[in-house]
């Protein structure tokens, strides 16, 4: 089976498929201000038109080119593509000012590409041994766990306010609540209209706080068009990337494991693993940092890019998504009627081996394309984001009329893009709400199931019989205290 | 060069960014301040009473309180009601209520006014992109020879909207707007409806 879906992902045509995923993808993430999550939630209006592999990977194409591209920007003209690129930014922009700009790039380009790797082993290592351990879970865990997803979401996407993470997560759930509830069909929250009885599909909702809030935020703003440096020969130093080759696996290793924790994207992997790394470099090495040093392009570039494989393993194994841009991937699998899950291997047999190796083509791709595009790129950055953004506005009409053919997901995208907007001005992260859209529906059934398979049990039971349940209940409450108490 | 003199201040505070401690996914310390916490909490309060209210007004098909359609939004509504009183509550130690309305004053700086009203002119637009397209339905064929060259309201509704947009951000000659306009709908639009086979919004 592993062989027969590497044929089918060997595809000429799937494989053009993805060098286009992959350049829009580097391109993409390479213009200031527009995101990898932004790309994903945009790009799956247009995914609905294609097949179900063309659209994985298509998907995974653009994932991986985009948290590569936001590099390049970082580098040459000192302002990150993607947040993640930050750390990048501080010691590669100093090393293109002294000429050294081509060997930065190439620095970063070799990191991300082992950095993919890693990520990609870690999770087809995993994905066995959480799939049956999901196997194990009942209504009782898996209420807990989605509960435990949002809650680490949004501790992970707030920083120092989980509080405000954790009410963006709660007004996704209460998003989720909209429409006929699953086991009497009562209408909640719906006002008597009748179109809210379907629902809100978090489609749109995705579009409208990941492209249109955007948008709002940049497009009022006189931006700055950098004036890029001189690139110069840009090959990916393989003697410097051997050198550092110790630091590139920890930073793999730190940016699967962030990758994995639901709402922890490139972001964190990125700044965490750079912290690490400057605590753990040699002396000397460590008294180049902030100014130009090329084993933190290797600690920053590594993680984030591993993130991409961590990020799917929840994805694929819980329907829990690792990070906001995972969240866009499972809407477009959910599209392709693809439940992912602990049962995915059951329902979709051999999709799982697919997505690796459409992961493993992407990589590649994205290795070769990041050589090829760094110069054209460079031409893209004068291109002013009011030019751009216009033209992005109607990708997020369209993208989300597309999902079901309903103008009501316009609307719905609108709506969800001016309170986006809103919530960021107030300073709430976005990714939480999401989440909580997305496994509201979850959380709800299996809590109400579950309730009912402990009427007329002892109270203890609800522990004795659940160890799992009880492990996770633990996990939820260690969340809440570590944020309501630890990151004061 | 304006990126010389840009590209320190830049990484300072991107370096203060890294040395602040833990970094969120989200950067939102930027934009969180306790007046706008305090204003928050108390919005989020209100909207979680009333949702509340409404769960515990659902009618109730079943035999058991287990299975009542408004059990989880309820404890949902409640949990955030708390979460909101704990945010006011820190909002209010920061010293929140002090110029609580002040997060609607006219800014000081003309740049930071600059943005408002620009912000405020595109919510605007993009309202009425929106609603024009919904509104206003029609199709038109155009046979050219076998091929069928179809317009639908999108299009119309889109060029001229999206020339405005561009002519007020982006400053340039209007020819110049309506050209990159035109040419990005009708691209997006036969993209869409040719590449994709997915029918345009604002047909009949």
């Amino acid at each position: 089976m592993i062989l027969e879906q590497l044929l089918l992902a060997l595809t000429p045509y799937l494989i053009f498929v993805c060098l286009i995923g992959v350049t829009l993808g580097i391109l993409w993430g390479a213009m200031p201000a527009l995101s990898t999550t932004m790309a994903m939630a945009l790009l799956i209006g247009l995914s609905t038109g294609m097949g179900q592999d063309t659209a994985i990977m298509f998907m995974l194409g653009v994932f991986t080119g985009s948290v590569f591209g936001g590099t390049i920007t970082a580098v040459l003209i000192n302002i990150p593509g993607t947040p993640d690129a930050v750390p990048t930014m501080i010691e590669g922009y100093p090393l293109a000012r002294r000429g050294e700009g081509g060997l930065a790039l190439g620095t970063a380009i070799g990191a991300s590409f082992m950095g993919n790797w890693i990520g990609i082993l870690l999770l087809i290592a995993f994905i066995p041994v959480v799939l049956a351990l999901a196997l194990q879970f009942r209504s009782w865990e898996m209420f807990l766990l989605a509960t435990w997803g949002i809650a680490i979401c949004g501790t992970m996407s707030a920083g120092k306010r989980p509080l405000k993470g954790w009410i963006s997560g709660w007004i996704g759930l209460m998003v989720s609540f909209v429409g006929l509830e699953s086991i009497h069909a009562t209408p909640r929250y719906t006002f008597g209209l009748n179109i809210l009885e379907d629902g809100i599909s978090y489609i749109p909702v995705l579009i409208g706080l990941f492209g249109l809030s955007e948008i709002l935020r940049v497009l009022p703003r006189k931006n700055y068009v950098g004036i890029p440096e001189a690139v110069g020969r840009v090959v990916p130093p393989v003697k410097t990337l051997w050198r550092h080759a110790r630091t590139a696996l920890r930073s793999g290793l730190i940016g699967t494991i962030i990758g994995a924790i639901p709402g922890a994207g490139a972001n964190v992997a990125s700044f965490l693993s750079y912290d690490i790394g400057r605590r753990r470099a040699s002396p000397e090495e460590r008294a180049k940092w902030g100014t130009g040093s090329y084993e933190a392009i290797v600690c920053s570039e590594a993680a984030s890019n591993a993130n991409i494989g961590g990020s799917m393993l929840p994805t694929l194994t819980l329907g829990i998504p690792g990070s906001a841009a995972a969240a866009a991937f499972l809407a477009a699998l959910e599209l392709k009627n693809v439940i992912v899950g602990p049962t995915m291997q059951i329902e979709h047999p051999g999709l799982i081996y697919y997505i690796y190796w459409s992961l493993i083509i992407a990589n590649f791709l994205m290795y070769g394309m990041a050589i090829v595009l760094v110069k054209p790129c460079v031409k893209l950055f004068s291109l002013p984001l009011a030019l751009l953004m216009p033209l992005i506005l109607l990708i997020c009409v369209l993208g989300s009329y597309a999902v079901s053919l309903s103008y009501f997901d316009v609307y719905v995208m609108l709506a969800a893009g001016l309170v986006g907007y809103i919530l960021r001005r107030f300073g709430f992260p976005l990714a939480p709400l999401v989440l909580g859209a997305i496994l509201g529906p979850v959380a709800d059934e299996n809590f109400r199931r579950a309730l009912l398979v402990f009427e007329g049990k002892p109270f203890s039971s609800v522990f004795i019989d659940h160890p799992i349940g009880t492990l996770l209940l633990v996990v939820v409450l260690y969340t809440f205290y570590d944020g309501i108490f630890r990151r004061r | 060069m304006s990126t010389d003199r840009n590209s320190d201040a830049f990484i300072e505070q991107a370096k203060a960014r890294l040395a602040s401690g833990f970094v969120g996914e989200e950067d939102i310390e930027a934009a969180s301040t306790p007046q706008k916490d305090l204003i928050s909490a108390c919005v989020i309060g209100a909207l979680c009473i009333g949702a509340m209210v409404l769960a515990w007004k659902m009618p109730d098909p079943g035999r058991s309180v287990f299975t009542h359609p408004g059990l989880l939004p309820f404890v949902v509504s409640l949990t955030m009601l708390a979460m909101a009183i704990g945010l006011g509550a820190r909002a209010l130690r920061e010293g929140g209520a002090k110029n609580l309305l002040g997060v609607f004053a006219r800014p000081a700086d003309p740049e930071e006014r600059e943005y408002r009203w620009r912000s405020w002119l595109l919510i605007v637009f993009v309202i009425a992109l929106v609603v024009a397209i919904d509104v206003v339905t029609f199709r038109i064929r155009i046979p050219v020879g076998d091929f069928v060259l179809r317009l639908s309201s999108f299009e119309c509704v889109a060029i001229p909207m999206v020339t405005v947009i561009m002519k007020i951000y982006w400053g340039r000659s209007w020819w110049r707007c309506f050209a990159v306009a035109t040419a990005a709908a009708l691209l997006l639009a036969s993209a869409f409806r040719y590449g994709f086979k997915i029918p345009m919004p604002g047909v009949y």
